[in-house]
């Protein structure tokens, strides 16, 4: 302090000072005057500089550091990924965006820990968030060109990089950095500050935390690693896609090794044992997705389910724990189904990209359980790694004459009777011109013929007299939810519609005229067991919509689908199913919509977009033998149900053509009010008559 | 006008020779006489009021005067000779009646009231040359023009269907309404023409039937109607008339075409329809009515705008039928159709939806105020939904018997309110009950399988009408039974019987029988 005084004393007294000095003193004075000049000009310099570093830091806010952000690092909370079970607690998938997996510190072996403070802070105990000894030897080796294994920033500065800051390099940043460090490690413990650390940072390849990173490399879990294993993983932190070893195989192993030097470093490895490591081969588990460990489809239209129940943004990586009502035995068959038509849908698109377009030939099936509205499988195309597009709960497509069968349940519910006859000729109703399949024209049918032969134009007559307004309030009541169009076209099904909206409405004639509403999920859960949603009851998704009678008059106009019918090539079926055909214009979209009393399976096959298939495909070309291989798969190891006959009707044999009761006619239910005549004679046209005169009584 | 001839002979013949006016079915009389040689044998009696000998003859005389007023009156005056005379009624009348008695089987009795089989059979033209040759012949022709034993004889080919229910119909009225006995009506099949003479004989020696019902097919309506000129015999034939013929003692009780088509017409006059379209299928046999129904309106001043034809049963060939009658064809209105379609086209890129060509139609022209479709009512309710396909929004159909069917109305197509089709008959329900039938039936409809026989009965039941008033007068001379049938006023011009056709409007979802040409 004494040479910052003389500046404040006056000129005058300095030669008494210096008269007490010796005569060396005196020799040596101008020396000390210039040291003293050079200190103080030093100590302003200094002063200078430190205020200017004041003003900077000042400026950066060094000094004001909002606390807030800091709180998100304190309370730090880890994320999990979300687990999604099928209907016997399999997992069938993880729900993330980032791949992580929490792990307490508790719980991170010591092998680790140690690794990962061997090559990034081996001072991490001991600094208080910035390590000046490990940036002074890092600047140091620098200068000298040395290399060094350990970089300058301590374990605490990464969480604060990572989790606070923004990428870039600059020295504003490592400034703020090094403040929050500071301010981190007097709020936060050691152990805390690690465990964020080795389960948060981004480790390549997905994963983020050194758990995650196990799995995703290796296929294990955290004990399970061996020492290299361990450093390949603690190699990671410092630039994980550089050293990614999926894509980076050589510089992963280069990594490796600087890691097992530290170790030894580190003492935790002798020479040979870290040349032994070094030596040996690392085994990479696939770098496929883990996240869907089978029915995919099901399992995104699962993630938006719960999304829309938990009205949350995210499910991924929430730690949930969602049960699902997947069969996965169905489910396999399902695919297997799916998966067989290959040969069959290949061969047409082959056709269809020589004729009329280039459109992929995709499909999807959705199987329910009509009576607890469970989905029990969901295929929503043929590849989901070549299109994840969910074509079973997402796409909208014309369901063609698979509608139908919600216009002929109006029209017996309203009165119609299956054995009333139409005429069928060419319909217009206010310009809409439909035409039949084959052009089948100048014949009668019953309704019950025109059903199972999915004949067009008597269609549109029933739909006229009863109405297309309450064709279209049916359809919702059976819970058909996509919007349908206020015109006599969607009576022959040109509304679009999903493969859901189909299962409910097939579900109705299934379950006796009661729609239940789909379910997918149970239940949802925490990672701690805690409960977040449990699904509604059966009862309480339940609405009688149809009256049981006429239901099972649907199914048996399905049934002889498959016995007369469009469905003919699966007749055999009959005896356990019914279904319903479906095509749209230009056979664009081909369905086959199937039931037994214990499932509704809905079949799709078509092109996403939308172009027409070559030749005369149909439902029951493409879908139908979808359905087919899925139901005689399915019914192999299961006893098949029968479908409950209502007491109220009664079954008679019935000329499909006129109506009248006949020996060598088709089966319709009929309400025992409503039994046909025994004769029916006059809408009876013999053949002798058909071309010549019908009652021509001139003729002699 | 050999016919004629025949007649004027007979006349002039007989009122040189004969004076008697004496019933020529009184064989007591007759016989006693000396100015009449008729004989009568056989135990029945005719009719006491049976004309004279003179009457029968001016009556024979008087319509050959009339159909051949050419012919001169001083001719007939002119002969005097009886016997020439005798031998001209022997060869043009008497020599018919002894040819087919010939026929009789052997063995057989005779009815009462003719002459006597030796005669009658062993006359030959030198028995004129007899000083009472000529009274001889005369008489044996009054009791066989004159007598009759007021029974029915029927010559139809029983072994089809349709022909008997034709004389069963006919047997229905007949004793329903005139308590007549089943054993009054001589049926014989005469689907065999070779027997037709035989059978005709039969009738006429061993019944002496007063009028024969015949001549379902045209071959043997060909054969009565000769033998009805030749004998001078009331037939009642279940045929057409032929044009241009005239037989003054043929009857024809049977729905014809022309009262079809007039009905048709007459009916669309009341509607005040003028121009009408017509359309029947080729395959069918329509054709005969689709003409007459052409010549008709012709008659009736309407026209025919529009004729086409088409393959019933086909649906290309109606469709086709269809395009051309409402003058679809794009080529027939190219003009129309560039106009439509750069319309459509402008009206979609505005909307700016896509543009599709096929959906480009022209609008049916609709050139007549009703249109005829002869067709059956399945083809017409197609019809009707092609029609309607193709833009047509109101027509009004015209048909025939072949529309009348449940499927008509059942179900309803609001697109055939107030068509209207001609039917030969009315309420089936009627018609089963005169017939005795029990049939499940309604007024309008009828099984299709009992169509039929309810239809060709209900032919024999009408016809039972036609000769009812023949059966109602025993008493008239057979030669004169023709007469009273026309004065029962159920014929029309050429002896046709007035069929009346009925009309079935098609209203508020049911058949209503009504018309407004009655």
């Amino acid at each position: 302090m004494e040479e910052d005084t003389p500046q404040d004393t006056p000129p005058d007294a300095q030669p008494n000072t210096e008269q007490e000095l010796p005569l060396e003193s005196k020799r040596r004075l101008p020396w000390v005057r210039i040291l003293r000049t050079f200190a103080l000009v030093c100590v302003c310099i200094l002063g200078l500089l430190t205020f200017s570093a004041y003003t900077y830091m000042k400026n950066l806010g060094v000094f004001s550091l909002d606390m807030h952000q800091l709180e998100h690092v304190a309370n730090f909370k880890f994320k999990d990924n979300s687990k999604v079970f099928d209907r016997n607690g399999n997992l069938i998938a993880e729900l993330y965006d980032s791949y992580q997996i929490y792990t307490p510190i508790n719980k991170i072996p010591k092998q680790v820990i140690d690794t990962v403070i061997a090559i990034e802070d081996r001072r991490f105990y001991e600094h208080h968030g910035v390590d000046i000894k490990g940036v002074l030897r890092a600047v140091t080796h620098r200068i000298m060109g040395r290399k060094t294994l350990q970089g300058g920033s301590t374990i605490t500065q990464q969480v604060v990089r990572n989790l606070l800051l923004s990428p870039e390099k600059t020295m504003e940043r490592k400034i703020i950095e090094i403040a929050w460090s500071w301010e981190l490690e007097k709020r936060l413990s050691k152990e805390k500050i690690l465990e964020i650390y080795l389960n948060a940072l981004f480790l390549g390849n997905g994963s983020y935390g050194v758990t995650a990173a196990a799995h995703r490399y290796f296929s294990k879990n955290l004990d399970e690693l061996t020492p290299e294993q361990v450093a390949l993983i603690a190699g990671l932190f410092q630039s994980p896609s550089r050293f990614n070893p999926l894509k980076n195989p050589k510089l992963a192993r280069a990594r490796q090794k600087q890691v097992l030097t530290a170790m030894m470093d580190a003492k935790m490895l002798t020479p040979q044992k870290r040349d032994e490591l070094a030596k040996k081969k690392l085994h990479y588990a696939p770098s496929i997705p883990t996240q869907y460990l089978s029915a995919p489809y099901f399992v995104d239209y699962i993630r938006e389910q719960s999304k829309e129940i938990l009205k949350r943004r995210r499910v991924d990586g929430q730690g949930l724990r969602i049960y699902t009502t997947l069969d996965p035995k169905v489910q396999s068959q399902a695919e297997v189904a799916v998966a067989n038509s290959k040969e069959s849908l290949d061969a047409t698109e082959k056709h269809s990209a020589g004729t009329s377009g280039t459109g992929h030939l995709e499909s999807a099936m959705l199987v329910t359980n009509p009576s607890t509205g469970e989905i029990l499988g969901m295929v929503g195309g043929r590849d989901y790694k070549q299109s994840q597009f969910n074509r079973a709960a997402s796409s909208r497509r014309s369901p063609g004459s698979a509608f139908k069968p919600i216009v002929y349940a109006t029209a017996l519910q309203s009165g119609m009777k299956w054995n009333d006859v139409l005429y069928v000729s060419p319909v217009n109703v206010e310009n809409y011109k439909p035409k039949n399949y084959g052009g089948e024209y100048l014949t009668e049918s019953t309704l019950f013929r025109a059903f199972y032969r999915s004949l067009n134009s008597p269609t549109v007559d029933v739909a006229n007299q009863i109405g297309i307004k309450r064709i279209i309030e049916k359809a919702r009541d059976f819970g058909f939810e996509s919007p349908l169009k206020d015109e006599m076209g969607t009576a022959l099904g040109s509304s679009d519609a999903t493969l859901l909206d189909m299962a409910r409405v097939y579900g109705v004639f299934a379950n006796s005229g009661n729609r239940v509403e789909l379910n997918a999920i149970t239940k949802i859960e925490d990672n701690n067991g805690g409960k977040i949603y449990q699904a509604p009851t059966v009862e309480s998704r339940t609405k009688h919509v149809l009256s049981q009678p006429v239901s099972y008059m649907l199914v048996s106009g399905m049934k002889a689908v498959l016995k007369h019918g469009t469905g003919y090539s699966s007749h055999d079926l009959a005896a356990i199913a019914a279904g319903k055909t479906g095509t749209s214009n230009l056979s664009t979209d081909n369905w086959f919509c199937g039931f037994t009393p214990e499932l509704v399976s809905i079949v799709w096959v078509g092109t996403d977009d939308h172009t027409p298939m070559y030749g005369n495909q149909t439902g029951g070309t493409l879908a139908l033998p979808i359905w087919d291989h899925f139901i005689r798969s399915t019914y192999a190891t299961r006893k098949p149900k029968d479908f409950i006959v209502p007491a109220e009707l009664v079954m008679r044999r019935v000329d499909p053509v006129h109506g009248q009761l006949s020996n060598s006619g088709v089966e319709m239910p009929f309400l025992t009010s409503q039994q046909p005549e025994e004769t029916r004679d006059w809408q009876k046209i013999t053949t002798s008559t058909e071309s010549g005169g019908y009652r021509n009584v001139f003729a002699k | 006008m050999f016919l004629q001839n025949k007649y004027l002979l007979i006349f002039i013949l007989l009122l040189t020779t004969c004076s008697s006016d004496e019933p020529a079915s009184e064989p007591t009389k007759s016989t006693r006489s000396k100015k009449s040689t008729v004989k009568v044998s056989g135990k029945e009696k005719a009719p006491k009021n049976s004309p004279t000998l003179t009457t029968l003859v001016e009556e024979k005389a008087s319509p050959s005067q009339s159909a051949s007023p050419s012919a001169p009156p001083q001719e007939s005056k002119s002969s005097g000779n009886s016997a020439d005379n005798c031998r001209k009624v022997y060869q043009s009348l008497f020599s018919h009646y002894q040819r087919l008695s010939r026929l009789v089987p052997k063995g057989r009795d005779w009815a009462a009231g003719l002459p006597k089989q030796d005669f009658l059979q062993s006359a030959t033209i030198s028995t004129c040359d007899e000083s009472d040759g000529y009274e001889k012949i005369l008489g044996a022709l009054s009791s066989l023009l004159n007598n009759h034993t007021n029974k029915i004889g029927v010559l139809l080919p029983l072994r089809n269907t349709k022909p008997q229910y034709i004389l069963n119909g006919l047997q229905r009225n007949l004793a329903a309404n005139l308590n007549l006995q089943q054993d009054k009506i001589i049926s014989y099949d005469s689907s065999n023409m070779n027997a037709l003479e035989v059978q005709l004989a039969e009738l006429i020696f061993l019944h002496q039937v007063a009028t024969i019902v015949g001549g379902y097919d045209a071959a043997s309506a060909t054969q009565l109607k000769l033998w009805s000129d030749r004998l001078m015999i009331p037939m009642v034939l279940l045929s057409e008339p032929s044009r241009g013929e005239q037989h003054d003692r043929v009857f024809y009780v049977y729905p014809t075409l022309d009262q079809m088509g007039s009905k048709i017409m007459r009916e669309a006059k009341a509607y005040h329809w003028t121009r009408l379209g017509l359309i029947y299928p080729v395959n069918g046999d329509q054709s005969q009515l689709a003409n007459t129904i052409q010549e008709t309106a012709k008659k009736e001043g309407i026209t025919v705008t529009r004729v086409e034809n088409y393959t019933t049963g086909n649906y290309e060939s109606m469709d086709a039928m269809a395009k051309k009658l409402f003058v679809l064809e794009q080529s027939q209105r190219e003009e129309e159709y560039q106009a439509a379609y750069l319309k459509a086209k402008k009206i979609a890129e505005s909307q700016k939806i896509p543009f599709q060509a096929k959906n480009v139609v022209l609008q049916p022209k609709i050139e007549f105020d009703a249109l005829i479709v002869l067709d059956q009512y399945r083809m017409i309710r197609h019809l009707a939904k092609m029609f309607q396909f193709y833009g047509v929004r109101s027509l009004k159909m015209i048909g025939n018997q072949e529309w009348r069917g449940p499927g008509i109305i059942e179900p309803y197509d609001p697109f055939l309110e107030g068509s209207f089709f001609v039917d030969i008959i009315g309420s089936y329900l009627q018609a089963t009950k005169k017939l005795g039938l029990t049939r499940d039936v309604t007024d309008n409809f009828a099984p299709v399988e009992s169509l039929q026989e309810l239809d060709f009965k209900y032919i024999g039941y009408k016809l039972g009408d036609a000769i009812a008033p023949i059966l109602k007068n025993p008493q008239i001379a057979r030669r004169k039974l023709h007469e009273t049938m026309l004065k029962s006023k159920m014929f029309e011009a050429g002896n046709q019987y007035k069929w009346p056709m009925e009309v079935f409007t098609i209203r508020n979802r049911s058949l209503i029988s009504t018309s407004l040409s009655n």
